[in-house]
Formats: structure tokens, C-alpha cells, sequence
């Protein structure tokens, strides 16, 4: 899923995205534009570990294919007050 | 050669887990903490075990991060004790609803307040409904031989669940004892490497965790139960195994002197060798007694258990706690397990041995013949006591 820099800024961003269609966050939510342009910075080496809140709620509720929402990056999810130490 | 040497039993369990070379280990190393997780920083930084210690902030984060070696497949040991085990509690139950083989050792402690440190199984009862296969020693021999064979039951693709191997806090956990280290070669045929299927992989995504909306959290819960019930199958067979290479043999409910007890006595940990003294002495002179000593106490062995007990006119239970409002917890769990049992014997609840009051032989002496009274008169006092200074603060005679 090699993505392709956009010609004017390049190195600077991918098209590739992690964040794939078929969240629930709120239309304009900031944290989803975000989390959206973080994934891209991170590339695809990388496992995310992510304490309860909206990213988690909007992003992967049961029973859905696992991984279908952030189509492309290992995600773990724990409790409210604890990512993974 | 297999090798006889003396060893604390913190000391067996962290040989155990060095064995099993666990390659992720997070624990919180002061009070009320033991001499396991002190051993493997020693043997990490020696180098004698190729393994990631994680010193962390509390119990909280050290199962928080055990949580994450095990997403990655990383074969992951802690051990905690008493308050440490209350202050994780909330994350000790998301690793077995996550499906995380961890191995954990439980040194088991009293619960403040007042302050105490010394051992009593008020810490095993507040997680008993945590999702976690859960067994207790009766020696250091078996604290090592458990937490090995622990790795092997929980990592089995079939099962999937965190183990929990409880021992006796100071009476095991701090106590010498002669135990057999076998060598490497035979831990390895035991215990295979950790293969875990959904292993976090950017290669291969998949999402651990996720939310349940009521109309998928009772499917996934009944789900882990039917699978943990299932788990009995390969605990037996990893004890079967086990018997098999290492020649010691382990049962769901051992049984000590049994044939044809019309009287049986139930204990939990270390304190089961203590009653063997009496009830050898006992049954040398005629008595028909016996004991029985809970080895798996969840997934609950019901068949076994019954099996046992099914010839026997008085059962008595020894709780090292208290439910408060109730009883000792292993007395209401064996009586409803045989409430429905015809014919069944009489069960008789006395609770001792908390906070580290020793039990002796002469108060399982009096445990005895005060619980044959109680069966006789077949009436049930609230709270039978043993070694209290019961007069003084107002709960006896």
C-alpha cells in the first residue's frame, strides 16, 4: 500500500490513508483530522496503544472486522486511565 | 540431572520464570512486593535471563504493561502481593477478557486495615471472579512446578487465559525449603516456545480491545466463559504431562488419607501440611478422617470435588477470610456446589488464620472436634473462629 507524495509538498505527506472511511467520529471532529494527519506522519511501522476515549469509541466498536476502521495499524485499546505503559 | 537445593519459594518462582525465559517482566518493586520480581532484576541484570524488566510506577501500570508485552507475544510474568494486588485489580481483569496468557504469582497477603503485610487468602477471594485460572501451592516445590507448568496451560492456543499461582505470603513466600530444579532440557520439552496467533503485527493489523455495545457485550462475555470452562481439558492434560517428564503430579482437589473418611477436612495452601500432621495422627489411631486441599480453585473443579466428597458425612472448611456479611468464601462456594449432591455431608465453616496467625496442629486439634459438635447439634453459629481470643472482644461462648 505503498501511498504517493502529493506534488507540492513533497516528503512532506502521504495519501495513504490509516484512518479509513467508516469511523463515527463527528463531522469536522478536530481530533479526527488529528489523529488522521498523525498516522500519516507515523508511517506503517507502528503499533498504537490508546487509552479509552473517543478515538477508541469511534474507531473500533464490536462486532466489526477487526481493523477495518483504522484499516492499517495494529491498535491496542485499554482502560481510561492507562495507555500502555 | 535434575538438582535438590534449598530455595525460598520466591526464589523457586523466579527460577521458574527464568526457565520458562520469559522475555517481558513489569512489577513494582517495594512494599508490599516480595522476593520474586527482586530475583529476576538480579538475573536480568547479570545476565543470566535474556528478558525486558519494566520497573514501573505501581501495580496499576505493571499489569498495564504486561497487557502490552503479551499483545506482542511476548511471554510476560509479574508477581504482586496483598494491596499490590487491590490496586490492580481493575486491569487484572482485562487481561483475562483480552485473552493475554500472562503468568502471575501471588504471594497472598491480608488486606489493611488494620495495616498488615502477613498472609491470609483475603487478597486471592477479592479476584476470584477476575477470568483468570487460578491455583494455589502448598510448598515451595510446587510454587515452582506450578508457575511453569502455569506458562504451558494459559499459552495453549485452546486456552488463552492469564494464570494466577498462589502462594502462602511469608509461610512459602519467605520460607527455605529443599526444592528439585530439573534441567533445561526437560523444561523445554514441557514448555514449548510461546507461539501467540494474534500477535500486534504492522505487517498483519488487527485491533485488540475494542469497545462492546450492549448488543455485542453479553455474546463476547458468555463467549470467554464457555471458552474458560473449556480450559479444564488442558489443565489436566498439562498436569498429566507434567507428571510425565518431571515425575510429581498434581490434581484439580488432592486428596491426603481419604479412603472411607466419614470426616473430611478442606484446606487451602500451606496450611494443608500442617493438617497432614493431624490427620495422620488421627487416622493412626483408628479415626476415619481425611483431607482434601482445593490445587485449582478456578476454573472450579465441581466433578472432581463432588467425586470426593461424595462418601463423607461432615466436610469442614478452613477460610483464610472473611466475606464480610457471610462467611469464609471457599465454605459458600463448596456448600453450593453440593446443595444439590444427594446424599450430602454436612458442612461446617471456621475461619482462622488471618493476617498471619499461625494455624497449629493443636487448633486443627480444635477445629476438628469443635466442627464434629456443630454437625451434631446441627445448628450453625454466625461465625466459628479458631486461635481468636474469641472472649475478649465478645464472639464466643
Amino acid at each position: 500500500m505503498e501511498g504517493k507524495t502529493i506534488k507540492f509538498g513533497k516528503n512532506l505527506v502521504t495519501t495513504r490513508e490509516s484512518l479509513a472511511p467508516g469511523h463515527n467520529f463527528c463531522a469536522g471532529c478536530g481530533e479526527a483530522l488529528a489523529l488522521r494527519l498523525a498516522l500519516k506522519a507515523l508511517g506503517e511501522n507502528v503499533i498504537i496503544a490508546n487509552a479509552t476515549g473517543c478515538i477508541e469509541i469511534c474507531t473500533s466498536p464490536l462486532p466489526i472486522p477487526l481493523g477495518a476502521f483504522l484499516g492499517c495499524i495494529p491498535f491496542l485499546k485499554t482502560l481510561l486511565p492507562k495507555s500502555q505503559e | 540431572m535434575s538438582k535438590r537445593v534449598a530455595l525460598e519459594a520466591s526464589f523457586a518462582v523466579a527460577e521458574a520464570a527464568r526457565m520458562a525465559d520469559v522475555d517481558v517482566t513489569a512489577a513494582y518493586p517495594i512494599t508490599p512486593q516480595t522476593h520474586i520480581p527482586e530475583r529476576l532484576a538480579e538475573m536480568v541484570a547479570d545476565g543470566e535471563l535474556d528478558a525486558a524488566y519494566i520497573p514501573v510506577e505501581s501495580e496499576h501500570s505493571a499489569m498495564s504493561a504486561c497487557l502490552g508485552a503479551a499483545a506482542v507475544g511476548a511471554r510476560t510474568f509479574t508477581a504482586t502481593a496483598g494491596q499490590g494486588l487491590e490496586l490492580m485489580h481493575e486491569v487484572v481483569y482485562v487481561a483475562s477478557s483480552m485473552r493475554y496468557p500472562i503468568v502471575m504469582a501471588v504471594c497472598n497477603r491480608a488486606l489493611s486495615a488494620p495495616l498488615s503485610v502477613w498472609g491470609d487468602h483475603s487478597d486471592a477471594m477479592a479476584v476470584r471472579d477476575t477470568g483468570w485460572i487460578q491455583v494455589f501451592c502448598q510448598n515451595n516445590q510446587e510454587a515452582f512446578d506450578l508457575t511453569l507448568w502455569a506458562f504451558r496451560v494459559g499459552e495453549d492456543p485452546k486456552v488463552l487465559f492469564p494464570v494466577m499461582v498462589h502462594l502462602d505470603g511469608f509461610t512459602l513466600s519467605h520460607v527455605t525449603e529443599p526444592v528439585i530444579l530439573p534441567e533445561q532440557s526437560e523444561v523445554d520439552r514441557f514448555l514449548p516456545k510461546f507461539q501467540y496467533l494474534f500477535a500486534l503485527n504492522p505487517d498483519k493489523p488487527m485491533t485488540h480491545g475494542a469497545f462492546g455495545p450492549p448488543e455485542i457485550y453479553s455474546e463476547a462475555k458468555i463467549a470467554q466463559e464457555v471458552a474458560f470452562r473449556k480450559s479444564k481439558e488442558i489443565i489436566l492434560q498439562g498436569w498429566n504431562e507434567f507428571g510425565n517428564i518431571f515425575g510429581r503430579h498434581y490434581f484439580p482437589v488432592e486428596q491426603y488419607r481419604t479412603a472411607g473418611a466419614k470426616t473430611l477436612l478442606l484446606t487451602m495452601g500451606s496450611s494443608t501440611e500442617t493438617a497432614k500432621i493431624v490427620i495422620d495422627e488421627r487416622r493412626d489411631k483408628g479415626e476415619a478422617i481425611g483431607l482434601i486441599s482445593l490445587r485449582l480453585w478456578r476454573p472450579f473443579p465441581f466433578e472432581e470435588f463432588r467425586q470426593i466428597v461424595k462418601g463423607a458425612e461432615t466436610l469442614i472448611v478452613l477460610d483464610r477470610c472473611i466475606s464480610s456479611g457471610m462467611g469464609g468464601p471457599v465454605f459458600s462456594e463448596v456448600r453450593s456446589a453440593l446443595y444439590n449432591e444427594v446424599p450430602k455431608p454436612k458442612v461446617v465453616n471456621i475461619i482462622g488464620g488471618l493476617g498471619g496467625r499461625d494455624i497449629s496442629e493443636n487448633d486443627f486439634e480444635y477445629v476438628i472436634d469443635r466442627s464434629r459438635e456443630i454437625a451434631k447439634q446441627g445448628s450453625e453459629k454466625m461465625l466459628e473462629t479458631v486461635g481468636v481470643r474469641g472472649k475478649m472482644i465478645g464472639i464466643r461462648g
